[in-house]
């Protein structure tokens, strides 16, 4: 589907048509629940896909699940960040009791990333139509962040959309996310899975996402910014 | 740069029940197929609230199978398991499982590389395998699941950890027969022999496990 079209096009029919507003976000009695126009926009991009397939990099939770399951979407999810950990902590384990001098000594971070990446994100190509990416890309180590990023770029359809958040400062706590509804999310309070790595500038996010052809940034009142790129 | 919208377009602990391994013939994957697993009579019901601290989803499912076989922890099996009673693992369970009528409940210290299928699924372990339940799917908090989810009715507690895909099924799609075939790309069990029709008051009680080849 072509997304610059839907643009155009339901820029025409706005003009003509009074706007029909959009379900009401839960209020924000918890400071948990973070609104998210990031989500919203995504949402309105993906919403002409039937049956649209949707990646989660995130953990799994009932909520989000529904959510997009009563919208008619697929869902699979993979966490990502909790994979990448426990891939690094068994590879500790094998260099640790690992014969001394057997040469396996030394492991760049480069091998790291793509063994890792020899199972995770197993996909098809041109398989998603859009991937959620809450609090991922920037606590990824230097080397894996560019392989993974190539591997999304595949396995996403063209036209299709990355909704991804980056801190603008480095967060206190480490959180998972939950969809609460079409622009609220939950912010779910985990165990650190993963140091946050670094902050991105905006045009170090754009640089990152380089192949994609389209971007948008949304910077929330707490400083986290939601970027959407197009494939 | 995008225009921007303000309309939104889409609508808006289950150890507890595992039967001591002494009641568990130690089966070996050398004898000839179909090894029979002994059963226990123990009231479904027990199961059902040992493994479901919220509400039963499918007591129909409970009410009409009476029986439960346990897999004990420490008792691995290989093979294909068939049948139509309850089924708790705690050990190791490596092939498919197909109850035509029953609940599978992976235990806290249950593992299972297969695929199943029965009409209620309840996952506390680590299972790796496809699910595809005619009524519903749990994932406990502790559980950990690879494998994609083809059912009615999920429920996944948080901390609940899954990687694979999620699909429903509705009430009269093939899908939703069991033994059937979805229409979709998720992978599904590959069929298994199909079970003759159901009879609530005379339940098999036996558990047909097949060694592969």
């Amino acid at each position: 589907m072509d997304w610059m079209a839907k643009q155009r096009l339901n820029s025409t029919a706005t003009a003509r048509a009074p706007v029909k507003p959009g379900p009401e976000p839960a209020t924000a009695a918890s400071t948990n629940l973070r609104v998210s126009n990031g989500l919203k926009e995504f949402l309105w991009l993906i919403s002409d896909e039937r049956q649209g397939k949707i990646l989660d990099l995130g953990a799994v939770f009932q909520s989000t699940v529904m959510f997009f399951i009563e919208r008619g979407f697929r869902l699979s999810t993979e966490d990502v960040l909790r994979s990448w950990k426990e891939f690094l902590h068994a590879e500790e384990e094998n260099l640790r009791n690992a014969p001394v001098g057997d040469g396996n000594g030394r492991v760049s971070q480069g091998m790291l990333a793509g063994k890792f990446l020899d199972t995770a994100l197993q996909y098809p190509e041109d398989h998603f139509h859009g991937v959620l990416a809450w609090d991922l890309f920037d606590y990824l180590d230097a080397e894996l962040l560019p392989r993974m990023m190539e591997r999304i770029y595949t396995v996403m359809r063209p036209g299709g959309a990355v909704l991804a958040s980056f801190h603008s400062r480095a967060p206190e706590h480490f959180n998972r996310y939950k969809v609460v509804d079409s622009q609220t999310l939950e912010l779910v309070p985990t165990p650190t899975l993963a140091v946050h790595a670094r902050v991105f500038q905006n045009r170090e996010i754009l640089d990152i996402f380089g192949k994609f052809r389209s971007s948008k940034t949304f910077v929330g009142r707490d400083q986290v910014r939601e970027a959407l790129l197009l494939k | 740069m995008w225009r921007r919208t303000e309309e939104l377009k889409p609508s808006s602990p289950g150890a507890n029940a595992a039967e001591p391994a002494a009641n568990t013939p130690n089966l070996n994957s050398s004898v000839n197929p179909p090894a029979t697993m002994a059963t226990s009579s123990e009231p479904a019901a027990t199961v059902a609230a040992a493994y479901t601290s919220t509400p039963a989803i499918a007591p129909d499912v409970a009410a009409a199978v009476t029986t439960v076989s346990t897999i004990a922890a420490g008792l691995k099996i290989r093979g294909d398991i068939s049948g139509n009673c309850h089924l708790v693992i705690e050990g190791e369970a490596h092939g498919k499982i197909h109850l035509a009528n029953g609940r599978v409940t992976v235990g806290a210290n249950g593992r299972v590389n297969a695929d199943i299928e029965a009409p209620e699924i309840l996952i506390e372990g680590h299972v790796q395998g496809n699910l595809h339940a005619r009524d519903s799917v749990r994932l406990g908090p502790a559980s950990h699941v690879q494998g994609s989810v083809l059912t009615r009715r999920i429920r996944i507690e948080d901390g609940a950890r899954f990687r694979g895909k999620v699909e429903m099924t509705r009430p009269g799609t093939a899908a939703d027969s069991s033994g059937s075939k979805t229409s979709t790309a998720t992978p599904t069990p590959a069929a298994t022999p199909a079970a003759g029709p159901q009879n609530a008051e005379t339940p098999k009680t036996a558990i047909a496990v097949a060694p592969r080849g």
